[in-house]
């Protein structure tokens, strides 16, 4: 739908020329032309409407902005350098347990013969005498083991947060 | 620069060289903010509905903002740089409906803008409310940044993502929908 007069009702309406410097006859066009009425009604509100909510627009200090903008600027930066030592990290992980998992395959391949090993050191020396057997020392360095490892992911988790 | 070299720096507080040279001032910014904030949360609030969720978006434009300035990506002027922050509104309203928990607008009160157009607003201002809850969001957006903010077609194309051949039918569709929801509340153009 088109209109010849629309351009000139926009022109008055973008400067604030509306309706005062309107003539008779555009006015009367305007009542007419669904168009230029739509035009009009609708800038009217939006325009009534800006006007208002810009008063109720809430006044924030830009200083708490701009601390925000440098935090997470900030945050971006470390998480950036820090990328590489996640990656160092997360690759000294994978090569653990893949060796682990080798090591398992081979023990078990040869029946789990690591007992006789460790028993030919003769580790039983090393023990006070009150008779403490060499299973409970493994169970006893499985935990140290797992303790240890349980600190250093809730430091790792703890530093990444 | 290594990072044993830049980390010291970044936890006192220092920016790496190359964003330091792009960064915006801090006084610059306030004075930016002084003269967008206002209509930007009016823009937020008109078209989401919401007045907290306008002032969450609000910060969240100029944080985004300012971490673009730093980036270089924010083009220069105050024009260039006005519609940027729009574009980061519009992105910023954008995903807020696409998250599935996003309330409509049907579900949001108009009550604290129909009270305040009323004093001293035309009767259409302070009718708009019930008029803007027919139109989906983004008849809202065109036209507010239509008539509200008087952009161009081109310009708003810019700032929604959006073709700017489509603006002007996509246009002439929502005020033809939104003067009828207007007219049926008894709203008439002067």
């Amino acid at each position: 739908m088109r209109c010849e007069r629309d351009n000139e009702v926009k022109d008055l309406l973008g400067r604030g020329h509306w309706p005062e410097a309107a003539g008779g006859e555009l006015r009367e066009h305007v009542a007419a032309c669904s168009k230029c009425g739509d035009l009009v009604l609708v800038a009217e509100a939006f325009r009534g409407a800006r006007e208002g909510a810009m008063q109720a627009a809430p006044v924030m200090a830009p200083g708490v902005i701009w601390w925000r903008a440098q935090v997470r600027r900030r945050q971006a930066a470390l998480e950036q350098i820090a990328r590489p030592m996640w990656g160092a990290q997360v690759f000294a992980f994978v090569l653990t347990l893949v060796l682990g998992v080798g090591l398992a395959v081979v023990e078990a391949r040869r029946g789990f013969s690591w007992q006789d090993g460790a028993r030919a050191l003769h580790l039983e020396a090393l023990m006070p005498a009150g008779g403490v057997s060499l299973e409970v020392l493994v169970v006893a360095a499985c935990v140290g083991v797992v303790a240890v490892l349980g600190g250093v992911v809730v430091y790792l988790g703890v530093e990444r947060r | 620069m290594t990072w044993q070299e830049a980390l010291p720096k970044i936890r006192q507080g220092e920016r790496p060289l190359q964003t330091c040279e792009a960064a915006m001032d801090h006084d610059a910014f306030a004075e930016f903010y002084e003269r967008s904030s206002r209509p930007l949360w009016a823009y937020l609030a008109r078209v989401s509905g919401d007045r907290a969720l306008a002032d969450d978006l609000m910060q969240e434009s100029y944080v985004r903002f300012l971490g673009a300035f730093a980036n270089r990506t924010v083009p220069d002027g105050d024009v260039a740089m006005r519609k940027y922050l729009f574009r980061i509104a519009t992105n910023l309203l954008k995903d807020y409906w696409r998250r599935p928990k996003a309330s409509s607008i049907e579900d949001v009160s108009e009550e604290f803008f129909v009270a305040r157009d009323c004093s001293g607003q035309s009767d259409s201002a302070s009718m708009l409310g019930p008029a803007m809850k027919t139109m989906s969001p983004r008849e809202r957006q065109l036209l507010w940044l239509a008539h509200a903010e008087e952009y161009t077609h081109k310009e708003i194309a810019e700032v929604m993502g959006l073709a700017s051949p489509s603006i002007r039918i996509m246009l002439f569709r929502a005020r033809r929908k939104i003067a009828r929801a207007l007219r049926e509340r008894g709203c008439h153009a002067v």
